[in-house]
């Protein structure tokens, strides 16, 4: 599990982090969203030992990165595509990290393979698309076969099928229990990807819950379907529930939970054809949240 | 401390940087150890054999600069990021390329003084044994020189720059001292190497003996290290 609490992380004139404290859960995929400069790689950083936190901690199972003893088994991270000498082949990138935390040289092949390089081992890493290097990246991650992946925005460079492929690889590791905290701007992979999110805006934390939580409590109302919908619209209008077009004469759009909106109908007779919880998209909750007024 | 030693090993053997560092100072070695026994001017004193076998003592330059290499190469590439997610105690990582520079720079020592006596001893009639304590100085500097430049290149952090902030200082910087101290330019880096590596236990107004060479040399091994491992434990990556 990692734990950040009352992070900060201030430089000369800027403050990156700023107080920020949460926890990501064992077994799940947990989201690190915010906008440009909001402070993600700040903490991510903070959280595998590069950066010195002006004051707080970030641990993982209550150990700072430094003091975990083997890290590379326990931990998995992908930060930058650019952290490559050009002129080393991946093959030979993967055995300096191998050497460096004593795992065997045939794993260097392993993982080579399950990230679709084998064909490319043995090519300078200077000579490798973006999208290579961000598979090499996920490649160093994986040598260990830690139980926890830190990636920063892992889906950088990577085409559809690679974004997929990603997809799968982030959904078996935590199916086979291991835990994944992943940056991103792809907003639209992150829904279909994460279970929770954790949203920070100018270094505080703005929300961390589950993203089906947060996408409906970002819309915040309830669409329905009834052949009554007329009389449903007056009674809703009467208990002082703002209703507004649902697109077609049978529907409308209740600004209220799903619940009082069923009970309402139930208790006037009304028949009902759809009560669905109104869900907005990632970004666009992400959008809300990060903008100045935030969601009620 | 063996696995970050093993992980710098593969470094070396993976690029072909320290390759063509070793070359370029066999190259040199070779082109001048050929000139001195090319020349007709035959060798008659000991300290003619001293400053034959000086030639061996480019090899505390290239080790400098390998050390430079190791160090700042990591920055200049991003490579650094890596390696101190794998071993993040950073005494450690710093510690492993000093020993690992060290070595390479004691390599680059006995090559060259092989180079230099399998040409010059037949071509040039160099006497081992007049040449003994500067060969002797040549395979303790290099090493030194080359921890030197791993603490130099983790304070510059740019591996072009650390290199010509070196160079510069060698040829222009300690040139330019004794308009300032000329007593105080005999300690200098630069020359307290060439001291260590001069062969002779007398000192004269320009360079101090091998004795205190070694000691200057020795003592400004220890700040730039000292510095190197300051800076690498208080920065962020």
């Amino acid at each position: 599990m990692i734990e950040v609490s009352d992070l900060r992380k201030r430089y000369r004139k800027a403050t990156a982090v700023d107080g920020l404290s949460f926890t990501v859960p064992a077994g799940r995929i947990t989201g690190f969203l915010g906008p440009n400069g909001a402070g993600k790689t700040t903490t991510l950083r903070i959280l595998l030992g590069l950066v010195h936190p002006t004051s707080g901690s970030a641990t993982i199972d209550g150990r700072r990165y430094r003091t975990i003893d083997d890290p590379v088994r326990h931990v998995g991270a992908v930060l930058e595509a650019s952290n490559y000498h050009p002129k080393r082949s991946g093959r030979a990138h993967l055995r300096v990290l191998a050497a460096g935390a004593g795992i065997p040289a045939p794993r260097v092949d392993e993982v080579l393979e399950l990230v679709g390089l084998g064909n490319a081992a043995g090519r300078r890493v200077g000579g490798y698309s973006l999208g290579m290097r961000q598979r090499l990246s996920v490649a160093g991650a994986l040598l260990g076969e830690p139980s926890l992946l830190v990636l920063d925005e892992p889906a950088n460079g990577l085409d559809p099928e690679g974004i997929r492929w990603l997809r799968d690889l982030l959904r078996g590791f935590t199916a086979s229990g291991g835990t994944v905290f992943i940056s991103s701007h792809v907003l639209g992979e992150m829904q279909q990807l994460v279970d929770d999110v954790v949203i920070i805006h100018h270094g505080r934390l703005v929300t961390h819950e589950p993203v089906d939580a947060l996408t409906a409590r970002a819309a915040g109302g309830t669409r329905v379907r009834s052949p009554q919908a007329g009389r449903l619209r007056e009674l809703l209008g009467g208990a002082g529930i703002a209703v507004s077009d649902g697109g077609q004469a049978d529907r409308l759009v209740a600004a209220a939970a799903p619940e009082q909106v069923g009970e309402l109908a139930a208790a006037n007779g009304i028949v009902l054809h759809e009560l669905t919880a109104e869900t907005s998209s990632l970004e666009e909750a992400f959008l809300q949240l990060t903008s100045e007024g935030g969601i009620e | 401390m063996s696995r970050s030693l093993r992980s710098e090993w593969v470094k070396v053997v993976t690029t072909r940087t320290f390759l063509w560092i070793v070359l370029a100072d066999l190259a040199l070695v070779v082109i001048t150890s050929i000139s001195v026994a090319a020349s007709s001017d035959p060798i008659n004193s000991a300290s003619d054999d001293r400053s034959v076998a000086q030639i061996a003592g480019v090899a505390v330059l290239f080790a400098l600069v390998g050390g430079v290499v190791g160090m700042a190469g990591e920055s200049t590439h991003g490579t650094i990021t890596q390696t101190l997610l794998v071993t993040p105690v950073r005494e450690r990582v710093f510690a492993a390329k000093a020993v690992a520079a060290a070595v390479v720079g004691l390599a680059l020592a006995v090559v060259s003084e092989a180079v230099v006596l399998l040409i010059t001893v037949p071509g040039a009639g160099l006497s081992v044994h007049d040449a003994r304590a500067t060969l002797l100085g040549v395979l303790v500097a290099a090493p030194l020189a080359a921890m030197l430049g791993v603490g130099l290149g983790a304070v510059v952090r740019g591996q072009g720059g650390g290199i010509a902030i070196a160079l510069i200082w060698l040829l222009v910087g300690e040139n330019l001292m004794p308009l300032i101290d000329r007593d105080a330019t005999r300690y200098a880096p630069g020359r307290a190497f060439a001291a260590l590596t001069s062969g002779t236990r007398e000192g004269t107004d320009v360079i101090l003996g091998m004795g205190g060479g070694a000691a200057a040399a020795a003592a400004w091994t220890t700040v730039f290290v000292a510095a190197g491992l300051f800076v690498l434990l208080g920065r962020d990556v």
